[in-house]
């Protein structure tokens, strides 16, 4: 019984000082909230600007992947030509030998017409034959020329498209430097911003949001202990708490010694 | 080739049809002129003249160009008092070897007569070539 009194008393006395204590750190609590608030701001900017200077070295990384992926391409295209050339060149000696077998069915007509008919009829009827199958040779020769220069047409459009797409990267490149170049000016000018919030409030980020965290916990220490000095009952469960609440009590005590 | 009917051979003239590389006009040469077609032949113009030269079958042979530029000639044989039209009569006696270029050849084989100096090549009617008298121009 004696012991709940006593506790009951060491709690009010405890609560009554915290009160008091709160209400005196009142000013200088909001203010190192504010300088925790502003510190912990502080720190998110940094993270945001290393997180975009990380952001655009890897667009930068993916910018130069790009670019060596269109100079793949130019590469291919230029074989692409050279094998068209060698195409269309394999055509010439096609059409060159077909034009011999033309010539060689237009004698064997000639003969066959000096022999008349129906000597020479066997004659012309397979050089004629024959003809007709070289004409239909070297139209297919012709489309397919006709074709390779279609493709040569294309690939020339390709390559301009190319080109074109290879200077819009260098400028993404060109871009991206000035953009990594302005990330770590900012970065400097944040690191710098945090040196001046330390200089001008005159507080050690660490100790304020020390400060900020004691104030947030010794404001639900008295929320929960002006709860439990309501209820009477509640005197005898007090017990165990008396030596914390008697040491959190000399701390308190050598804190507010040490602000005032 | 133009083919007749095989019993129609009286309506029929024999030889090559040739296009001028120059004005892309269509003529017809008979077969008893006309021997062979070569190509790649080179002719060596000859001053002062509308002739060339060119050695074909290692034989020197007089060229008369009708047209431009061609590939192909047409060596023909041609002789004395040569007659016109698309069967000129044939002739004993000596023969001159000449060639034609600056053609190019359509066609050889049989062809329908039309006329005497036309025969029929893919529905139109093309006029025989009158050597002699070209000849005559030239000189």
């Amino acid at each position: 019984m004696f012991k709940a009194q006593r506790g009951a008393a060491l709690v009010d006395g405890l609560v009554s000082w915290v009160a008091t204590a709160s209400r005196r750190r009142e000013s200088k609590k909001s203010s190192a909230i504010d300088d925790a608030q502003l510190f912990e701001q502080h720190d998110a900017l940094v993270q945001s600007s290393s997180r975009t200077l990380s952001l655009l070295g890897g667009v930068g990384a993916k910018a130069t992947q790009q670019r060596s992926a269109l100079d793949g391409v130019r590469q291919h295209l230029h074989r692409t030509h050279e094998r068209l050339r060698e195409l269309k060149a394999s055509a010439a000696p096609i059409r060159d030998a077909l034009e011999r077998i033309k010539l060689i069915a237009f004698n064997a007509g000639l003969e066959g017409a000096r022999l008349g008919e129906p000597a020479g009829t066997p004659l012309l009827l397979v050089a004629e034959e024959v003809r007709a199958l070289v004409e239909r040779g070297l139209e297919a020769t012709e489309s397919y020329g006709a074709q390779i220069g279609q493709l040569n047409s294309e690939r020339e459009d390709a390559l301009s498209d190319l080109e074109q797409a290879q200077a819009h990267a260098q400028d993404i490149a060109n871009e991206l430097l000035s953009a990594q170049a302005a990330g770590r000016k900012m970065n400097d000018d944040v690191q710098e911003l945090g040196r001046s919030v330390q200089k001008v409030t005159g507080t050690d980020p660490e100790l304020a949001k020390h400060i900020a965290e004691a104030a947030r916990h010794a404001e639900g220490l008295l929320s929960s202990l002006t709860q439990l000095t309501s209820k009477s009952s509640a005197a005898g469960a007090l017990e165990p708490l008396l030596p914390a609440i008697s040491e959190l009590k000399n701390v308190l005590r050598g804190l507010s010694r040490s602000d005032s | 080739m133009e083919r007749a009917d095989a019993d129609d051979t009286r309506g029929k003239a024999y030889g090559l049809v040739l296009e001028d590389t120059r004005t892309k006009q269509s003529a017809f040469l008979s077969a008893r002129i006309a021997q062979r077609v070569v190509r790649d032949a080179n002719v060596s113009a000859l001053p002062n003249s509308r002739l060339g030269m060119a050695l074909i079958g290692g034989q020197v042979i007089p060229v008369v160009m009708l047209g431009g530029a061609s590939t192909e000639l047409i060596v023909c044989e041609l002789w004395e008092n040569l007659t016109s039209g698309v069967e000129p009569a044939p002739a004993d006696g000596p023969t001159e070897t000449i060639a034609v270029g600056g053609v190019k050849v359509l066609a050889s084989g049989a062809f329908h007569r039309l006329d005497a100096a036309h025969v029929e090549f893919q529905g139109e009617s093309v006029e025989a070539l009158d050597l002699a008298e070209l000849l005559d121009a030239m000189e």
